[in-house]
């Protein structure tokens, strides 16, 4: 009787080491990618080749420009949406002057880049694990290493500075569309009207808030694109475990986008009371 | 490049737990290496993987002599003087032909390089039968495509040492003699040294090989 259960206890502590060294792995992975990443960018070779650039304007077309209609799109209807929602409690409350701080906190620092990060997702991101799930697969990660060719700075790095970039300025252009749509729509509903919105707009807005924005806009898509990179080299030579990597990749990503809110919002508040 | 005197050589050349016999390639010799698909691996992972700066240091046991110069295995210049032609892949789906023949050369920094590639490109494109499909997306193409993206590349680079894998695996006969003209053609006009890897002795029919060594890599370590 004793003998099993310690025989099961044994199991369990057995399945619990297993599945910490299973994360420890795999968070060495993820960082071991960021940083080779990394240096293959401040490096700057990638300028000088003409392979490497062809590829980040591709990347940048596809995840930036390709993306801008849905994107504002999106931003009008999700914007306008909070904007108008916003104003309506402000209203309930009688204090019309929170509409400009609650538009800051809710949609320029939390809702925008998120957003624009979960379309990235959904967009690039599930081609990116496909593409590179399926490289490992054809067997052409082995073939540009015989060329000589850097698969950090040929085949990661195009696509995590694309999503930076692309998430930066995707997530500048939905802040301002969706304040523009809310702000028409206050005044459509004869709310607010769109000189007075902008001004409270402006009242509730610091450096410090857009500061965040940008670097939320770009830090969000850039770790969700290198997340998704590190599954996409996991297929191995199994065609079977893309889509397999494809949904591990996008709940990842979910997972690791609320735990960088929390990390960011605490670690920035902290650095701008200090 | 065009150096007469430039050879591979190995020492002590340890693969899947056996030794490989010393020798050398010289520009212009042919040798052949019996090995399983594992230490080919091991052996073009030392070629190649080491220049991308990945975690290893210059290798003592494969350099190649340029006159009095000794250039080992890890550094930019060894790469210069060596070029591969792998079994399985030959090119990259999502790029054009064109791009795909000219992709070492788009890759490099110097541009007398992509200068020099993109004049020798309708040449090439007419030797290899391509020069009306080198616009055309690469996607999946048959084994004799890949090969001959391979030889390709060998032909942009012109290199003073190939290695290369056996080519013919799960190519049609009619296309691997095809392939079989071309490539004695092209050798014998640029005239490198072969470092030819296979698995048996079937690759005796490719060429004839000045030299034939032998590799019986330890038990368990074949399938790895």
């Amino acid at each position: 009787m004793i003998e099993r259960l310690i025989h099961r206890q044994q199991r369990r502590a057995e399945r619990t080491g297993a599945w910490v060294l299973q994360l420890l792995l795999s968070m060495q992975r993820f960082v071991h990618v960021g940083l080779w990443t990394s240096r293959a960018f401040f490096r700057m070779r990638w300028l000088a080749r003409p392979a490497v650039m062809h590829v980040v304007i591709r990347q940048l077309y596809f995840t930036g420009v390709q993306s801008l209609f849905m994107v504002v799109l999106i931003a009008a209807l999700v914007g306008g949406l909070t904007v108008y929602n916003i104003a309506v409690f402000a209203r309930s409350v009688q204090d019309l002057s929170l509409i400009g701080s609650l538009i800051n906190s809710m949609l320029v620092q939390e809702i925008a880049p998120v957003m624009v990060t979960f379309f990235f997702v959904l967009r690039s991101g599930i081609a990116i694990v496909t593409e590179v799930g399926h490289m490992q697969v054809r067997g052409e990660v082995v073939y540009l290493h015989s060329l000589g060719i850097s698969l950090y700075e040929y085949i990661y790095m195009p696509r995590v500075l694309a999503a930076a970039l692309s998430g930066l300025i995707l997530t500048f252009i939905f802040v301002l569309v969706s304040i523009w749509m809310g702000g028409l729509m206050l005044s459509w509903m004869y709310i607010l009207n769109f000189s007075e919105f902008l001004l409270e707009i402006q009242r509730g807005t610091e450096l410090h808030e857009v500061l965040a924005m940008f670097i939320k806009g770009m830090l969000y898509p850039m770790v969700a694109c290198l997340f998704l990179i590190d599954q996409g080299r996991t297929v191995g030579s199994d065609p079977n475990q893309i889509p397999v990597r494809v949904s591990s990749g996008v709940l990842g990503v979910v997972m690791l986008l609320m735990v960088m809110m929390l990390v960011f919002d605490v670690c920035w508040g902290w650095l701008w009371n200090l | 490049m065009e150096s007469v005197n430039i050879a591979l050589h190995w020492n002590d050349l340890t693969l899947c737990r056996a030794t490989l016999p010393n020798d050398h390639v010289k520009r212009g010799e042919r040798v052949h290496c019996i090995m399983p698909e594992a230490a080919q691996k091991e052996l073009l992972e030392m070629l190649f993987l080491c220049p991308l700066s990945q975690g290893c240091m210059e290798s003592k046991t494969l350099w190649i002599t340029q006159g009095e110069r000794t250039l080992h295995a890890g550094g930019d210049e060894f790469c210069q003087h060596i070029a591969c032609m792998l079994q399985h892949r030959g090119l990259l789906a999502n790029l054009t032909l064109k791009e795909n023949l000219l992709l070492p050369a788009l890759y490099s920094d110097q541009k007398d390089v992509l200068q020099r590639a993109e004049q020798a490109l309708p040449y090439v494109a007419d030797f290899l039968d391509m020069q009306d499909k080198l616009h055309e997306k690469a996607g999946e193409r048959p084994p004799y495509v890949h090969a001959l993206m391979s030889l390709g590349h060998c032909l942009l680079k012109k290199p003073a040492i190939v290695v290369a894998q056996h080519m013919y695996t799960g190519m049609e006969e009619e296309y691997a003699k095809k392939f079989r003209r071309k490539m004695l053609r092209a050798l014998k006009v640029w005239n490198p040294g072969v470092l030819y890897l296979s698995r048996s002795h079937v690759a005796q029919l490719t060429f004839p090989f000045d030299r034939t060594h032998i590799l019986k890599c330890h038990k368990g370590m074949e399938w790895q």
